[in-house]
């Protein structure tokens, strides 16, 4: 049976230098959420996923395939990151969601579908007049769940979020949590996620926790 | 109107040493601190420009291409240093980079102006190409320099624009496309400046010289145009060589900024 995607052994120096290696695997319709105390990887971890970060060893493969032979583009359009700090750029929301699209490199998408977005924008609790609104000028909150969206419009197989819900509220948060639920729970799609939170993730079956505690000099987590 | 060369004598050299003697004297009443730096930079021009001065009179007399040539690279190689040295950041050994595009820019601008534009006789008169050369060096190394620092700069203060441009499928080019312009116009605003204000707000060193030697105010004129376009063509032509050399430097293959500009 073909894994869907597993990384062991994924280590890195960090500047204290303390060397962290960390092993997983998820499947479609998981999500696994990654704990562990503040300054000990877990966003160094996602961006190494996406690929933003060369680590110092370790292999990742996604669908039986060595990371390295997915070239970049590939890679990012299947396994689309959304960092901590959501970036807005210039124009309008809807110019930010369509980006992706406008972008050289993704022509092979056959086109956005604005229906979407609009169901999107609906299930996170954001009107769709926002998408008329300046992209500068939207709180934390709403960029965060803007990002979120953005990146849901790629249409990846594999999500990396890194604390989405550090911007929201309450009623925000279960709304993103369920809406992540919702996609993962499709079976096809599969989330890590980083979280300092004790995010209840038992109502999603099959989710798991990989907690980083690293210790002095080397350490090793896995699954 | 008759235009005269008029020559400077060693006690009318002697005497503008009088200017330098009153700024010390002020500064030393003022107690500024002045005076000492003041007077190693009068000794260090002079000796320099002394020896300039002969250095310059052996070539122009020999006027040979194979001295020439060795001596314009020198120059090329002296600006390329210059231009990176001060540069910060930087992810990667800049003045090879420095040297290429300084190399190309001087080039190909100072062999159409001197061949083709003023060409003399021989086309490889010293007396024209070392000059014009040196001048170009001079605004192509000053150019580098800001574009250089500035694109680091932009690309460091961008870090998650960049990022989050490339996670949505951009290609370095389209996520770092406006930093690089930004540099790009902070190479060339000097010298965009100076064609805008020039004869407006002061005469150009060149013009001034060639006045004061006796030319006719009319073909100085001409020659500064000449320059003036030379320099902007150099400056654009050596800014886009070394910022299209750095941003190939600035991704790695997993199409990722380098380590080094990751980290602020």
């Amino acid at each position: 049976m073909t894994e869907f995607f597993t990384f062991t052994n994924i280590g890195r120096h960090f500047d204290n230098g303390e060397f962290i290696q960390v092993s997983g695997r998820v499947e479609p319709g998981q999500l696994l959420m990654v704990r562990g105390p503040s300054g000990s990887g877990k966003s160094t971890l996602l961006k190494i996923l996406a690929r933003l970060i060369r680590p110092e060893a370790g292999k990742v493969y996604f669908q039986d395939r060595d990371w390295r032979s997915v070239a970049p583009l590939e890679w990012r359009q299947r396994v689309q990151y959304v960092s901590q700090q959501p970036v807005m750029f210039e124009g309008k929301v809807i110019d930010n969601m369509l980006l992706p699209y406008k972008l050289n490199q993704n022509k092979r998408f056959a086109g956005y579908n604005l229906d979407k977005i609009k169901e999107f924008f609906n299930q996170l609790d954001l009107s769709a007049n926002l998408l008329q609104q300046d992209a500068q000028t939207l709180s934390g909150g709403q960029a965060a769940r803007v990002a979120i969206i953005r990146a849901l419009m790629v249409k990846p197989d594999l999500l990396l979020l890194d604390e989405p819900t550090a911007y929201l509220d309450g009623d925000s948060s279960q709304k993103v949590n369920r809406l992540m639920q919702e996609w993962v729970g499709q079976g096809e799609h599969a989330i890590i996620e980083v979280s300092h939170h004790d995010q209840n993730v038992d109502e999603l079956p099959g989710s798991k926790i990989l907690t980083i505690n690293p210790g002095k000099g080397e350490s090793r987590h896995e699954l | 109107m008759n235009y005269s060369y008029i020559p400077i004598s060693n006690t009318q050299l002697a005497m503008s040493l009088a200017l330098v003697l009153i700024t010390g004297l002020i500064s030393t009443l003022m107690q500024l601190g002045l005076l000492k730096s003041l007077l190693w930079g009068t000794f260090r021009a002079f000796i320099q420009l002394t020896l300039i001065g002969y250095v310059l009179t052996y070539i122009f007399e020999t006027n040979r291409l194979y001295v020439i040539v060795p001596i314009i690279i020198l120059m090329t190689f002296v600006a390329s240093r210059e231009a990176t040295r001060r540069i910060k950041k930087s992810p990667h050994n800049t003045m090879l980079l420095s040297f290429l595009s300084l190399t190309a820019s001087t080039f190909i601008v100072g062999l159409i102006v001197v061949r083709l534009i003023i060409s003399p006789q021989p086309w490889y008169s010293a007396r024209v190409m070392i000059p014009i050369f040196g001048m170009i060096l001079g605004n192509s190394m000053n150019a580098i320099a800001l574009s250089l620092d500035r694109l680091y700069a932009e690309i460091h203060a961008h870090v998650n624009e960049v990022e989050q441009l490339l996670c949505l499928g951009a290609s370095p080019w389209e996520a770092s496309r406006e930093y690089v312009s930004r540099a790009l116009q902070a190479g060339m605003m000097p010298t965009i400046n100076s064609l805008m204000i020039v004869g407006l707000v002061s005469l150009p060193g060149m013009m001034t010289g060639q006045i004061l030697a006796g030319m006719n105010p009319q073909d100085a004129v001409r020659y500064q145009f000449v320059v003036l376009i030379m320099v902007a063509a150099a400056v654009a032509i050596g800014c886009l060589c070394m910022l299209g050399l750095s941003f190939r430097k600035m991704f790695t293959e997993d199409m990722a900024l380098v380590e080094p500009l990751r980290h602020n």
